[in-house]
């Protein structure tokens, strides 16, 4: 009884302040259990999860069958996580057999050891039922690299340190654990035992753990297994990265300026950088750790792309334009190598009748813009500042971001031949992964006819006062006598 | 949302990218032609009639003249 009223607290996280406020005072002796876990309404009769760590971040695929256990329909699924693994979680997403699920993270108790998300499957699932359910989700800053410091020339590994089994909040019957590396060269990984046989089995790139019988929730995730693989790309984080989105409807333009801070989180250099040596092996292309070159895949139609940095236009870029494809492609100054940062602009224009679209009235304008465009490497950034800067006098701007962010403002932007200022939209989001280049942005807002002519209308008076005042000043009658 | 975007038609402005540079330039032209003509004839009645469309001149030509120069406002 206890227990079961301590999980109605738990449930609703708004609410489990105050009742256990009241329980407190009422019952001294109830407390939150330490590890409060989720009714057991569920079991997974299969569960494949899928690790692949070929890009800087890990990507863990779960797919798995659920079963309603329970008396009742059940529409609350849960998904736990690791408390020191929260922060790294750069986006959770389920999917369903009828489309995408609502997540959200639920606090039952913030000191505990294991926190959970919560899944709102679309629609209850029934009593005895079963179900397909898939969870995505990306971690970022889990590999580290092993040997931390490695000569210009050597391969770098990385390292993967994780778990057998996939943590489930409910029983799991059967379940596997695949991981995709970049490539066959592993030379380290925990080798466990599977009842007769040896765990993992390979296969190519592909490692598979398991498949093991039930494993009940309190088992966790098991044995810890601990993976180190070549990676031959470097490890490029944004620290912070800044886009800057400006709309004229006079000049018929997009302009599209990013600001990135780049630091390679791969493989330290062990002496200090040779250029001879670099040059010499640059020769035969060899994969190697440092960020030589980046291609930053615009859509096609771009005009104008530049490459800067504090110093000025970097003129190791190519810019290949056509109908079918607009390429990017910059060469930072120096070979960023592993703990060397670099920081860099890149821009350019697009005519804008590609990104906006007008009502029958014409007053009223929806523009779709990519969210990111980032470059064709993978990478991983600290945090991103959005901002989109509409036309002056622009009103009622609706708009929904298709991340989740940490802030969104909105203000008014002052730059040439403004008046009152332009509507502009902020927003920031931390921990994102380069999956989410795909995302559109769709901004919504009234711009009438009056606000367009705002500028010339404002030059005109401007220039009619200076001739009516220079025609007043010629009629001053300034002669003396008559 | 994204039915509102398959119903509303592409946003095409009054001159293109290509015409900035000309039409800026005859408005200019246009512009500091009649402020000549203002300048050198004063009478109440010719005035206004070249300060109005002068200043309507500059007005659109300086807004064409800085989206030509490529800063797009």
């Amino acid at each position: 009884m206890r227990s079961l009223r301590n999980w109605g607290a738990l449930l609703l996280p708004l609410t489990s302040l105050f009742s256990l406020s009241s329980c407190s005072s009422a019952d001294s002796t109830l407390a939150l259990p330490k590890d409060p876990t989720p009714p057991q309404v569920f079991k997974n009769s299969n569960l494949l999860r899928t690790i692949d760590i070929t890009k800087p971040y890990v990507r863990e695929t779960i797919a798995m069958v659920i079963d309603n256990i329970s008396k009742e329909p059940q529409a609350e699924y849960y998904v736990p996580i690791p408390k020191g693994i929260v922060e790294n979680i750069s986006y959770l997403e389920a999917r369903g057999e009828d489309g995408p699920h609502v997540v959200n993270l639920a606090v039952f108790n913030p000191e505990s050891e294991t926190q959970y998300y919560r899944v709102l499957l679309n629609a209850p699932l029934l009593a005895g039922k079963s179900t397909r359910l898939w969870i995505t989700l990306a971690q970022t800053d889990r590999l580290t690299p092993v040997p931390a410091l490695i000569g210009q020339t050597e391969k770098q590994f990385l390292q993967w340190t994780g778990f057998q089994y996939a943590a489930s909040a409910y029983v799991t019957e059967k379940q596997k654990t695949k991981i995709k590396f970049p490539n066959n060269e592993v030379p380290d990984y925990t080798v466990l035992k599977n009842g007769e046989s040896d765990d993992p089995t390979k296969a190519g790139s592909w490692y598979t753990y398991g498949p093991y019988k039930t494993v009940k929730p309190d088992q966790k995730g098991g044995k810890a297994i601990t993976l180190r693989f070549e990676y031959t790309s470097p490890v490029i984080k944004m620290t912070r990265m800044e886009r800057h989105i400006e709309v004229s409807h006079w000049g018929g333009n997009i302009a599209f300026e990013e600001r990135y801070w780049m630091t390679n989180l791969g493989a330290k250099l062990k002496d200090t950088f040779s250029r001879v040596q670099w040059a010499s092996t640059n020769y035969y292309n060899p994969p190697t750790s440092a960020i030589k070159q980046l291609t930053f895949p615009l859509i096609p139609g771009a005009q104008d792309a530049y490459f800067t940095d504090e110093i000025g236009n970097v003129s190791t870029s190519h810019f290949r334009s056509n109908i079918r494809e607009a390429h990017l492609e910059l060469k930072p100054r120096y070979p960023v190598f592993g703990g060397w940062n670099y920081s860099f602009v890149v821009g350019w224009n697009h005519d804008l009748k590609n990104f906006l679209r007008v009502s029958q009235d014409g007053e009223r304008y929806v523009l779709k813009i990519p969210f990111l465009e980032g470059p064709k490497d993978s990478v991983t950034y600290d945090e991103i500042e959005i901002t989109i800067v509409l036309p002056e006098g622009a009103t009622d701007v609706k708009y929904s971001p298709p991340i989740t962010l940490v802030s969104q403002e909105e203000y008014l932007h002052y730059t040439f031949m403004d008046t009152l200022g332009r509507a502009a939209i902020k927003m920031k989001a931390v921990n994102v992964v380069d999956e989410q280049h795909k995302k559109e942005l769709i901004v919504t807002y009234r711009y009438p006819t009056m606000a367009l002519y705002r500028k010339p209308f404002v030059i005109f008076t401007g220039v009619l006062t200076l001739f009516t005042f220079s025609w007043l000043v010629s009629k001053i009658d300034l002669r003396i006598g008559k | 949302m994204d039915a509102e975007w398959d119903s509303m038609k592409p946003f095409v402005p009054t001159i293109g990218k290509e015409g900035h540079l000309s039409v800026a330039a005859v408005l200019m032209l246009t512009g500091f032609f009649l402020t000549g003509l203002f300048s050198i004839n004063k009478s109440v009645t010719t005035a206004p009639l070249l300060a109005i469309p002068a200043s309507l001149a500059l007005g659109f030509g300086s807004v064409y003249l800085i989206c030509a120069v490529g800063v797009y406002v």
